[in-house]
């Protein structure tokens, strides 16, 4: 079975309309001999430059890059600090000097008094807030790799309809395309690109693709709310019949991960489908794909008629598509209405960097505000204690202990509250998590190990520094103030 | 050891004006009324507060052994320094030689008072001498208490129990705020007469105070009026 029989198992594959090309050759004689002006301003009134690969923007890394390097090092600094505490608590049980400085640096504090309240500690251990933030959006970040994961998979799934043998491009009016970040190809658009396909011997495939929600009703019993992924190819591509006009007998493709059989209905969008065919779906998270013919995908998902895709896929041999792309370039009059042919290779890329920035962007966000939040806690909380413990810290120094001293007592106080924070912080993400796989079965991930140990290393981080600031800060007031007699 | 202690021309801003004087061994009074500058003068004498102006002399046995306290050089740094390099070995050898009880006994209330002078003794990196110590329990009798939290105590036993802290590491310096202060009169006696008893044992003490009868024991007397500390 040769790999094109393969793809078709899944999806079938377009074969090349003899009769079209025929017809297309035909045409495209009459309009050479009627002036090349015809085809610039005439009837596809096409005023399109099209830029080929090299030129096409590539969307940012930074927020990604940016999120994985604080990841990291929090990753790397939380690692730390969970080995010495594991090392500092065997030090207690063998060295009698380190657990008197323990004793000492964690005396009155299963209490601490904030705003004249007493609050038991592992509520005033307030970076939770920033623990849980930290957590919560780190879990968001591991998603959002499977969301880039998804969106590169689907771009591969469009690759797999082209034979290997042959080059394809990916056709779109924004500069770097990626599965979910198209923008319209008109009908007119396709049709001029069909058009110059034929003359070179490439194959042009218009896709309309998105998100849509939609739910499944198992034995009559449980309804399951879904997200699907819709792509609609022409018909030939699909082998699906087209529906009428009142849109009431859609028939469609759709991910065996559905659970359903063909001949079975399921709701797409508030659309009544009936399943052809099964077809393979992709792991990751929540990736339902579902295919219908493009007409029905226009005139009964989209529920309108104008005839825009979300891109187009040119396949041929790579002299052909090099000879296409050359036919299809036309003078740039508005330099905003351009048109971009990327790589399918670039076209995947794009797809697991943007889905990565586009959920980074928000879980940086989140983590950042929840460490500032968790800065502003953690040392006024230190603030406080040492305001609260001021008498007793005087009368400390006066018999000899250094400030040295007290900055290390607090900031191993500190150093626990980090820790146990993100410990706790833990049952509120399996809360979150548990509610996440409830609404979309399968979109959980557990507890990620890794995040609690960033969160670990960037709440050990903050705290060092507040305790750091609030005990030199400390220090020299009581150095500089004036005394009661 | 500390034997003599010379403050010259010492002030703190103006809650301690130009004083000059010398603390000599044994049992030393500092009389004056509220708001003289009787702590201040002590908390400088010990460290812990940072000379404006003046110099303290800390002079041992041996005169060749010489330390002394100067106020400390402002320079943007210093704000946020921890502490100052300048004085830091002085206070640490000061530290060694010299303990503090104030007028309150500020005690963890989660320690009992063994932790409380051991652990912290320790963490400090003090040498203790256990025997002394459970001698020194003894004698301000609270060797029964050892195992109570400072909270279940009484203020009494707490003050006792902050005095027993300050001898720990056998200073020969003991500088008392007004540790009667928030004592019964019978309990501040025996505290007085423990003081007084050290001091014929060897152990300075600086005893500040603003009750007269208390000039008795003294052996040497400073005063200390409008914020001036003098020899009287």
């Amino acid at each position: 079975m040769d790999n094109v029989e393969k793809i078709e198992q899944q999806l079938p594959l377009a074969r090349q309309n003899r009769s079209r090309n025929i017809a297309s050759g035909l045409l495209l004689s009459a309009l050479a001999l009627g002036g090349g002006a015809l085809v610039a301003d005439g009837a596809v009134s096409l005023t399109h430059d099209l830029a080929i690969t090299t030129e096409h923007a590539e969307p940012s890394n930074a927020l990604a890059e940016a999120f994985t390097v604080l990841e990291e090092a929090g990753a790397v600094i939380g690692s730390g600090v969970l080995i010495k505490r594991g090392l500092r608590h065997f030090k207690l049980a063998v060295s009698p000097d380190a657990a008197a400085m323990n004793n000492v640096a964690h005396a009155n504090t299963k209490n601490s008094t904030i705003a004249g309240h007493k609050v038991p500690r592992v509520l005033a251990a307030s970076g939770l807030l920033t623990a849980f933030t930290g957590i919560v959006a780190g879990t968001f970040f591991n998603i959002s790799n499977n969301v880039s994961e998804t969106q590169s998979n689907v771009a591969k799934f469009f690759q797999e309809i082209i034979p290997p043998d042959k080059s394809a491009v990916v056709l779109s009016n924004t500069p770097a395309p990626n599965v979910l970040n198209t923008s319209s190809i008109s009908s007119t658009e396709i049709t001029y690109f069909d058009t110059e396909a034929k003359k070179s011997g490439t194959n042009v495939i218009p896709v309309n693709i998105n998100w849509a929600g939609g739910s499944y009703t198992s034995n009559g019993q449980n309804t399951y709310n879904l997200e699907f992924l819709t792509i609609g190819l022409p018909k030939e591509d699909t082998g699906l019949k087209q529906a009428n006009s009142e849109c009431d007998n859609v028939e469609v493709n759709v991910s065996s991960q559905l659970g359903v059989k063909p001949g079975e209905f399921f709701d797409l969008q508030g659309l009544k489908v009936k399943v052809d065919r099964l077809i393979n779906g992709y792991s990751g998270f929540n990736l339902l794909p579902v295919v219908l013919n493009g007409s029905d995908y226009q005139r009964c998902l989209l529920a309108s008629n104008n005839g825009t895709y979300s891109f187009a896929i040119a396949d041929g041999n790579p002299s052909n598509m090099e000879s296409f792309l050359k036919s299809i370039r036309k003078t740039n009059e508005n330099p905003k209405d351009r048109l971009y042919a990327v790589s399918m290779k670039d076209f995947i890329n794009n797809a697991e960097t943007t889905g990565k920035n586009a959920v980074n962007g928000l879980v940086l966000e989140a983590m950042l505000i929840g460490m500032a939040l968790g800065a502003i806690a953690l040392n006024y909380k230190t603030s406080q204690d040492l305001a609260n413990n001021r008498n007793r810290n005087r009368m400390l120094k006066a018999n000899g202990f250094d400030e040295h001293l007290i900055m290390k007592l607090y900031r191993e106080r500190s150093e626990l509250d980090a820790v146990v924070s993100a410990a706790l912080a833990m049952p509120g993400t399996e809360i979150v998590d548990t509610l996440v796989n409830h609404a979309q079965p399968g979109g959980a991930l557990g507890i990620n190990l890794e995040t609690y140990i960033a969160v670990t290393g960037f709440l050990w981080t903050i705290s060092r520094v507040g305790t750091t600031l609030a005990v030199r800060r400390e220090a020299r007031m009581t150095r500089e103030e004036r005394s009661e007699s | 050891m500390i034997n003599i202690l010379q403050a010259d021309g010492i002030s703190f801003h103006d809650q301690l004006k130009n004083s000059s004087f010398e603390l000599k061994p044994g049992f030393t009074t500092l009389m004056g009324p509220s708001g003289s500058g009787k702590t201040t003068c002590a908390r400088l004498l010990i460290g812990a507060l940072s000379l404006s102006t003046g110099e303290v002399r800390y002079l041992a046995n041996d005169t060749a052994n010489e330390f002394r306290i100067s106020p400390e050089r402002q320079t943007i740094g210093s704000r946020f320094r921890l502490e100052s390099n300048q004085n830091r070995n002085v206070k640490k050898y000061i530290a060694r030689y010299c303990g503090y009880v104030a007028q309150t006994p500020e005690l963890p209330p989660d320690m009992t008072v063994k932790e409380y002078i051991y652990d912290v003794r320790t963490t400090m990196g003090n040498k203790l001498d256990t025997q002394y110590i459970e001698l020194l329990l003894e004698r301000l009798d609270i060797a029964k208490n050892a195992n109570k939290l400072a909270s279940e105590q009484s203020g009494g036993e707490q003050q006792r129990t902050a005095i027993a802290f300050a001898l720990a590491n056998k200073p020969n310096l003991l500088v008392a705020d007004e540790p009667n202060a928030s004592l019964d009169s019978v309990t501040g006696e025996v505290v007085l007469q423990l003081a007084r008893s050290l001091a014929n044992q060897g152990t300075s003490i600086l005893w500040i105070t603003h009750t007269k009868e208390h000039q008795d024991y003294a052996d040497n007397r400073l005063s200390a009026r409008d914020g001036e500390v003098y020899e009287s």
